[in-house]
């Protein structure tokens, strides 16, 4: 019968496909990196030690890079967030 | 929302009580933001090493096996002991001994530290910390019953994990609908929904990174408590516990978000002790920041988990 030989190859189809979109996300996840989060990295990011006199944190023009795995605030950053530091 | 801010020094560190609240009134968060103040340096009172008269030094001059204790010194016993298997035998606060021999017997408070880049430079050769073969916290008994049980002689220092406590002990005081951001020395206790985190860079004492995160954060590191002994080497507070010697493992610092202040410090400490490579394990479950010799900052992302409803827990639900 065409019709069940075509309803079997379509759902062949659909099963293989499946699986191969499973296989990536699941290469993702191992990597590190979380699917629902379209471009962001899978891996740890470095800044470079800053060299001496460029100024590396510039007073005003600095902007700490934002963790991600958060939707950003609505709000404006806090100006004098709590901080963590060696004591 | 009213808001209060108290600042002040307790365990020999900058601390700072941060509420917010939509519900309870400015002058009903300022007297909160006192109670809290006045409950840190209670805690600061009882668990000093460097007061006779504390508790804790109490428990630790005590010639009997089991020894009834406060409720405080009671926890701090407890979390001495979790610390120490959760983080494989590494935070060890049975190190009082270590600790003083190597330079740290009396209060750091108010003297500058070393220059971290001679220490890193006659510094001995980088490797990760090891546990004891036979740890002191293992011999420590909590029952929860106001005694604590343990040998004559291990005796212990409250260090981080005092400040990691004493501030998710103040977060319990708090009612509900206030949001809170309780920080003894860099270690805090977060609640009330996210909050935005400054991690301060080791080398330049500024912001090199914003971290979102609810429960803790805590940052260890050898650059603050540092200091040149006679025969000229340096030392810091972060021991090696298989040595009992100052630990060089190639990080200055290492920043931790967790479940609590207390758990971050003890993943935070975990991380440096363990070197680069086994802090980015340590430090994946929940994020963190490590700040390496060169200067270099390091941010390791939270691993993602995905997590499947069991068919009895849907059931359930």
């Amino acid at each position: 019968m065409p019709t069940a030989v075509s309803t079997r190859r379509l759902a062949a189809v659909a099963a293989t496909l499946f699986v191969l979109i499973l296989a990536f996300l699941a290469g993702r996840v191992h990597a590190g990196a979380d699917p629902t989060q379209a471009r962001t990295p899978a891996s740890s990011a470095v800044t470079p030690a800053p060299s001496s006199g460029d100024g590396g944190h510039g007073a005003g023009g600095y902007a700490p890079p934002a963790s991600p795995g958060f939707a950003p605030d609505q709000t404006a950053p806090d100006p004098d967030p709590p901080a963590t530091y060696a004591s | 929302m009213t808001r209060a801010d108290e600042r002040f020094r307790c365990m020999g560190c900058a601390a700072r009580v941060r509420l917010e609240s939509s519900v309870l009134g400015a002058h009903e968060l300022e007297r909160l933001a006192r109670e809290l103040r006045a409950a840190l340096e209670d805690a600061e009172r009882r668990l000093t090493r460097f007061d006779a008269s504390s508790d804790l030094c109490r428990l630790n001059a005590d010639p009997r096996e089991v020894v009834p204790v406060p409720a405080l010194v009671e926890r701090l016993a407890g979390a001495a002991a979790w610390a120490g298997r959760a983080s494989g035998g590494l935070v060890d606060a049975t190190l009082t001994g270590e600790i003083e021999a190597a330079g740290y017997a009396a209060s750091r408070t108010g003297l500058a530290p070393a220059p971290l880049a001679s220490a890193l430079a006659t510094a001995p050769p980088r490797r990760p910390a090891r546990p004891r073969a036979r740890p002191g916290f293992t011999r420590l008994a909590v029952a929860g019953d106001g005694r604590v049980a343990r040998p004559p002689g291990v005796r212990l220092d409250s260090g981080g994990l005092g400040k990691g406590l004493a501030a998710d002990l103040a977060a319990e005081r708090l009612p509900d609908g206030v949001r809170y951001a309780i920080s003894v020395g860099g270690d805090l206790a977060l609640g009330g929904g996210p909050w935005d985190v400054a991690v301060t860079g080791a080398a330049t004492g500024e912001e090199v990174h914003r971290l979102r995160a609810t429960g803790g954060v805590a940052t260890s590191g050898i650059h603050e408590r540092l200091w040149r002994r006679e025969d000229g080497s340096f030392a810091h507070h972060l021991l090696d516990p298989s040595t009992g010697e100052p630990a060089w493992t190639g990080l200055v610092s290492a920043t931790a978000a967790g479940a609590s202040a207390l758990g971050a410090e003890v993943l935070a400490k975990t991380a440096l002790l363990s070197g680069p490579a086994g802090a980015r394990r340590v430090l994946r479950k929940g994020g963190g920041v490590l700040q390496h010799e060169d200067g270099r900052v390091e941010i390791v992302e939270r691993a993602v988990v995905v997590r499947l409803a069991r068919p009895a827990a849907r059931a359930a639900a």
